[in-house]
C-alpha cells in the first residue's frame, strides 16, 4: 500500500521550526493529533551522520522533531504560528541500531501527557520493520512564538 | 482505600521511579531534598499521582508541601475526594 504523505519534503519547514542544516526530518506522512508519523533518508550531508550511520543524537533529534512536525502540522491546520519547542529531559532511551547512510527510517511519536507546561512523549525509530530506537521525552513548547518569515 | 495502604504505595512508587530506600521515607523528612527532585522530576511524581490514584494534580499543589507527611496528607485528602464522588 502507498504511504500518504501529508506534508512532503518541500514543505517540511513549514511546520517545523529547524532550519537546514539541522533537519532530520523529511515528510510527515500521519498525524491526528496524538500520534505522528515521519520519514527521512539518512543522507551523508546530514551533521549528525558519522562513520555512514546517523548517530545517536541524530535518532533523538528525529524523535524530537517528529514531535515538532506533529504540533506544527495541527498548528498550520488552525491558521495559528508554529510553536519552538525544548527537549527538557529523555528517559529509558534506548538503541537498537544505527541507520546507515541510504536507508530511510521511520519515527512514530504520541503524546502520552501533558502535565502543566510540559509535553510527555514516546517515541520510536524503525528501518525496514525493525526496531532502531526508542524512548520518552519531556518537551516545553513555547506558544508565544512568532510566525515564521519566509 | 485505607490511609495506610495509601502511604505504603506512595511509598513503593516513589522508591520505584526515583531509585530510592524506602527506609529513608520517614514522615518528617523534606520530600524534595531526600528525593533530590529538580522541576522536572516533579513532574514525573505528577505522573505517578495521576495513574496511581487518578486525581488531577494542579501546580499550586505542590506549594505547601514540604515532607514527606504533608505528600500523603495531600495524596490522602485527594484520593478520599475522589472515592466520595
Amino acid at each position: 500500500m502507498a504511504r500518504i504523505v501529508i506534508v512532503t519534503r518541500d514543505n517540511i519547514l513549514s511546520i517545523i521550526p529547524q532550519r537546514p542544516p539541522f533537519v532530520m526530518i523529511d515528510e510527515l506522512v500521519f498525524c491526528d493529533g496524538i500520534s505522528s508519523q515521519t520519514t527521512v533518508r539518512v543522507i551523508e550531508e546530514n551533521v549528525l551522520v558519522y562513520n555512514g550511520e546517523l548517530s545517536e543524537a541524530g535518532l533523538v533529534e528525529n524523535i524530537a522533531q517528529t514531535a515538532a512536525a506533529g504540533v506544527g502540522y495541527i498548528a498550520q491546520q488552525k491558521g495559528e504560528p508554529i510553536s519552538t519547542g525544548y527537549i527538557g529531559a529523555i528517559k529509558n532511551l534506548e538503541i537498537f541500531e544505527l541507520p546507515k547512510i541510504g536507508d530511510i527510517i521511520e519515527t512514530e511519536v504520541k503524546i502520552e501527557k501533558q502535565i502543566f507546561d510540559v509535553t510527555i512523549i514516546s517515541g520510536i525509530v524503525k528501518c525496514k520493520g525493525a526496531l532502531l530506537a526508542k524512548c520518552e521525552m519531556k518537551i516545553f513548547i513555547n506558544n508565544k512564538t512568532q510566525p515564521i518569515q519566509s | 482505600m485505607l490511609n495506610e495502604e495509601i502511604v505504603e504505595k506512595i511509598n513503593s512508587f516513589l522508591s520505584q521511579e526515583f531509585e530510592i530506600d524506602e527506609s529513608v521515607m520517614v514522615p518528617d523528612a523534606n520530600l524534595k531534598d531526600t528525593l533530590d527532585l529538580d522541576s522536572l522530576d516533579y513532574i514525573d511524581l505528577v505522573v505517578v499521582i495521576e495513574s496511581n490514584f487518578s486525581f488531577k494534580v494542579k501546580p499550586e499543589d505542590f506549594t505547601g508541601i514540604v515532607t514527606f507527611q504533608d505528600f500523603y496528607d495531600y495524596v490522602i485528602a485527594n484520593t478520599t475526594v475522589n472515592e466520595l464522588v
